[in-house]
């Protein structure tokens, strides 16, 4: 009883509820993001080299959306999360666009989309995986460098030191 | 205007006595100087009415402008309220503004810091003597362990009914790794 209205307040939730609740601490977890939006996060070891992740309809394996989120397993981990986020974002951005076909991003996060919406992606990316409370909170308890921001968020340095404004 | 259709229409009767011979005046009036004295008079309204036309139109440039910018001023300020409307609260926007301005501060000082900040230390081997160890901890840049990572976070499954490129994964450390240290790409 308890798990249904719990899970029925998690559908009330708006999307920026949902990442708000998972940036409270650090590494913010993405994958549960995703499912709380309704979305399965997989690892493909069939996607090709260059192709970093996808967003697809899936009757299958998807989540209660009908979308998965399908990472390359060859990557490392923290692109793996970036590239999560990044999907996660053109959900929430760019739903309408994505009833109309699955978006497979290659390694330079390019779709089919413009790089006006790209960059709306990695933007929102960044602020999913770097939210500035918590790494304002993290400098206060003493971790100021960009090495160990980037360790404690699990996200690659130059990520990171993008998202603090120097240069990479 | 009004004046010199009053006007011409004065004329045209003062036209019509003098053809009937029903002058009241007293005095004869021919053609000629009936003539004459249209002419002159037509003469005066045109020059009066010249100026007048001229006035109007200075006044009227002036006027017109006015009256433009009032509309427009009016028309501007009625969309623009509409558009507020839609628009969040007073209250909303200032802790909008607010929490930009917060986050504005926090760049800032994570930019102070990290340029006032002393280089990352060099990565030492493990040591022998526990403190040393404990030292190291205690410096808060010390990378955190794979397994504490994947624990921290949901991991990240492989798809239902994939097979796993074997020639290509030999440093796969798992569900949720994908790779071997997540830390690869930091450096």
């Amino acid at each position: 009883m308890t798990a249904a209205i719990a899970e029925r307040a998690a559908e009330t939730l708006t999307p920026g509820q949902i990442i708000a609740k998972y940036q409270a601490q650090a590494p913010v977890d993405v994958v549960a993001i995703a499912g709380d939006l309704g979305i399965n996060v997989w690892q493909m070891s069939s996607l090709p080299p260059n192709i970093s992740g996808k967003i697809f309809r899936d009757q299958l394996n998807g989540g209660k959306s009908g979308f998965s989120i399908a990472v390359n397993a060859r990557d490392v981990f923290v692109r793996q999360r970036f590239t999560v986020a990044h999907e996660i974002a053109h959900f929430i951005l760019h739903r309408r666009l994505l009833e109309q076909g699955d978006l497979v991003d290659d390694a330079m996060y390019r779709s089919g989309l413009s790089t006006k919406e790209e960059t709306a992606a990695n933007r929102l990316a960044a602020d999913i995986l770097m939210p500035l409370l918590l790494i304002r909170g993290l400098m206060a308890g003493g971790i100021s460098t960009p090495e160990s921001l980037a360790n404690k968020l699990q996200v690659s340095l130059p990520a990171m030191r993008i998202r603090l404004g120097l240069q990479t | 205007m009004g004046i010199f259709i009053v006007l011409i229409v004065l004329a045209l009767v003062l036209g019509f006595f003098y053809e009937v011979e029903l002058l009241p005046l007293g005095k004869t009036l021919n053609y000629d100087a009936f003539l004459t004295l249209m002419l002159t008079a037509l003469g005066v309204m045109v020059a009066l009415f010249t100026i007048f036309v001229g006035l109007a139109a200075i006044w009227g440039y002036a006027g017109f402008r006015d009256i433009v910018r009032d509309m427009a001023k009016r028309e501007v300020a009625k969309a623009v309220t509409e558009k507020i409307k839609k628009y969040p609260d007073e209250a909303r926007m200032f802790s909008i503004l607010n929490r930009l301005e917060a986050q504005g501060e926090l760049l800032d000082e994570a930019q102070n810091r990290i340029a006032e900040s002393q280089p990352a230390p060099k990565v030492v081997e493990t040591a022998s003597i526990h403190q040393v160890q404990q030292t190291q901890g205690d410096a808060g840049a010390a990378p955190t362990p794979l397994d504490d990572i994947q624990q921290q976070v949901t991991p990240i499954e492989e798809y239902p009914g994939e097979t796993k490129d074997k020639t290509n994964d030999s440093s796969d450390s798992g569900k949720g790794g994908g790779n071997s240290d997540p830390r690869s790409d930091n450096r």
